[in-house]
């Protein structure tokens, strides 16, 4: 009892610090907007998107880098967040061309950007002057170091990335659900495959600061998988996978606060776990809701049956 | 008016000539069934006829206007064959059915999408189904799903591609009394068929498609042995070559 009250204590002086509140005010906004998009990829089936771009960031984050090092800027890593961006959002526009074009060697486009964009980010980083230690942040996530600016820059873009995720989501769901008929009704198909490559593009960005790069995509895909295992429509999914996106997010960065462990692969292990919790007690609930209305209909089977026999 | 005109169509995919020289035209308020069997070509020239696959050659008319941005594609209802796999998420059958309203200006359902999908359900007998995750629905349930999504358009022309295919038979016969009272509201229908089946009596014309040429257009072809029985049931989706050859090709049009 005292230690429990005394691990409150400890919580709400760490409350009370401004930098601890950017940090779990980050954490809480990218958790919510993450899954949003992340809905639309594993409709897509498109889950392994997210990592894909991840990966392009880190080129486009060493890029940056580059630029800082050429322009002699003071801070080096002024330029790395807006390089992340534009490689991202370039990387995913390419996904979503290679894609389109409906070539098998789509998947194969994928996994080159997989392996490019890790040694391109490694490679430019050392032309930079840089080391692989200065990558490890963007890797594996920031979330201890969250400046002001830095939180107005994720208010700012995770608003965009709701907007678009939740203003256009029956457009957008007709696009995942079947492009085919989504063509036959006239809405433009192409023009919002592309803007789901580019809000993923821009999520990856957003997320990059709190699980990191490696990590990025299961913060977008995890909390919808959780989500699709208890419920039955589009909408409900995306919204329960937003409130699992801020739940693992905050507890997983509070538990960092008591223990000292990285905070994304905290947040990230926080999901699993809940992924697996909810699929062993799923069939235990499930089973006691009753379906509606009969499960065979009374239907003619066209099959003559022969009488049946008692010997064989 | 006519409310579908191909004319000198070809279609190539994947280097191969799908489709050589069709000339289809289907007027306002006819039924149309385009049959053949498989790989015949028949579903691709309803794609071609919905810029869905790319044409080679030739010009497709939609309720007048050439083929492309100038159609009002919010006036079309199409029914694929299978509408979709099951996709990641799961849907429910009204939120599939409300992707219908939506059209080249229309990104949202907005007002009255609740009852507009309602109404379509009801008309294809589903109106129970309305929150039931749409891959725990049976074939035929998803098809009368995909059914009610073109409907929900009110749309003047309704293009379905095989609705019978591997469908039980209540949704076989809600089909048949929807497509009935269609035709008494003049709604152009054309529908990709193995066999007319059930659906014989509605069909105003056949045309007929073989080696991705029009063989026979015009009255009702009868059914190959075997396949006239009254109690003969189109379950399957692997059958239906003509053994008796159709009619040569006639060129007037009723």
């Amino acid at each position: 009892m005292t230690q429990a009250a005394g691990l409150w204590d400890q919580f709400t002086v760490l409350l009370a610090s401004p930098m601890t509140q950017r940090s779990l005010l980050a954490a809480l906004i990218v958790g919510v907007a993450a899954p949003v998009i992340g809905t639309y990829l594993v409709q897509r089936r498109l889950s392994l998107l997210g990592d894909g771009i991840g990966h392009v960031a880190l080129t486009g984050v060493a890029m940056g880098w580059l630029v800082g090092a050429a322009t002699g800027a003071t801070d080096l890593a002024a330029y790395a967040v807006p390089g992340a961006m534009v490689a991202a959002i370039a990387g995913a526009v390419l996904i979503e061309v290679v894609r389109a074009r409906g070539q098998a060697s789509g998947d194969v486009a994928l996994a080159l950007l997989f392996y490019g964009g890790i040694a391109g980010g490694v490679v430019i980083i050392g032309l930079a002057g840089g080391t692989n230690a200065n990558l490890m942040a963007y890797l594996f996530g920031s979330l201890a170091t969250v400046s002001s600016a830095d939180l107005l820059v994720t208010v700012v873009m995770s608003a965009g990335i709701l907007a678009v995720g939740l203003g256009l989501r029956t457009a957008l769901f007709a696009v995942c659900q079947d492009e085919e008929f989504a063509r036959s009704t006239g809405l433009p198909v192409r023009a919002m495959t592309i803007l789901i490559a580019v809000v993923a593009a821009l999520t990856v960005t957003v997320a990059m600061r709190v699980v990191g790069l490696l990590l990025v995509s299961a913060l977008m895909i995890v909390p919808v998988a959780v989500a699709q295992l208890i419920t039955s429509s589009f909408h409900r999914t995306m919204v329960l996978a937003m409130g699992i996106g801020a739940l693992v997010c905050v507890s997983g960065l509070t538990i960092t606060f008591f223990h000292r462990l990285a905070p994304g692969a905290m947040i990230v292990v926080v999901a699993i776990a809940l992924y697996a919790v909810v699929a062993v007690v799923r069939p235990l609930v499930r089973a006691r809701r009753p379906r509606p209305g009969p499960v065979h209909p009374r239907v003619a089977d066209d099959v003559r049956l022969q009488p049946v026999s008692q010997e064989r | 008016m006519s409310a579908v005109t191909a004319a000198n169509l070809d279609v190539h995919l994947g280097g191969a000539q799908i489709l050589h020289d069709v000339d289809v035209r289907i007027n306002v308020g006819e039924v149309v069934a385009v049959m053949g069997a498989n790989g015949s070509g028949k579903s691709t020239l309803l794609k071609a006829c919905l810029g869905l696959l790319p044409i080679s050659r030739g010009q497709v008319h939609l309720l007048g206007r050439p083929l492309g941005r100038a159609v009002p594609w919010e006036k079309i209802g199409y029914v694929p064959q299978r509408s979709a796999q099951p996709s990641g998420v799961p849907a429910t059958a009204e939120e599939v059915v409300r992707t219908g309203l939506l059209s080249r200006r229309r990104w949202w359902a907005g007002r009255g999408g609740r009852e507009a999908t309602a109404s379509a359900l009801a008309q294809v007998g589903l109106s129970d189904r309305r929150e039931q995750p749409w891959h725990e629905l049976s074939g035929g349930q998803q098809q009368r799903v995909a059914i009610a999504r073109a409907l929900v358009r009110r749309p003047e022309l309704l293009l379905l591609d095989e609705p019978m295919a591997g469908v039980d038979q209540p949704s076989q016969e809600v089909f048949a009394s929807l497509l009935g009272r269609l035709k008494t509201e003049r709604l152009t229908t054309v529908v990709v068929l193995h066999e007319l089946g059930v659906l014989r009596p509605l069909i105003d014309r056949a045309v007929v498609i073989r080696g991705g040429r029009v063989v026979h257009d015009g009255a009702l072809p009868p059914a190959a042995p075997f396949h006239d029985h009254p109690d003969h049931d189109h379950l399957h989706p692997d059958h239906g070559d003509y053994d008796v050859e159709p009619e040569p090709h006639q060129t007037t049009l009723p």
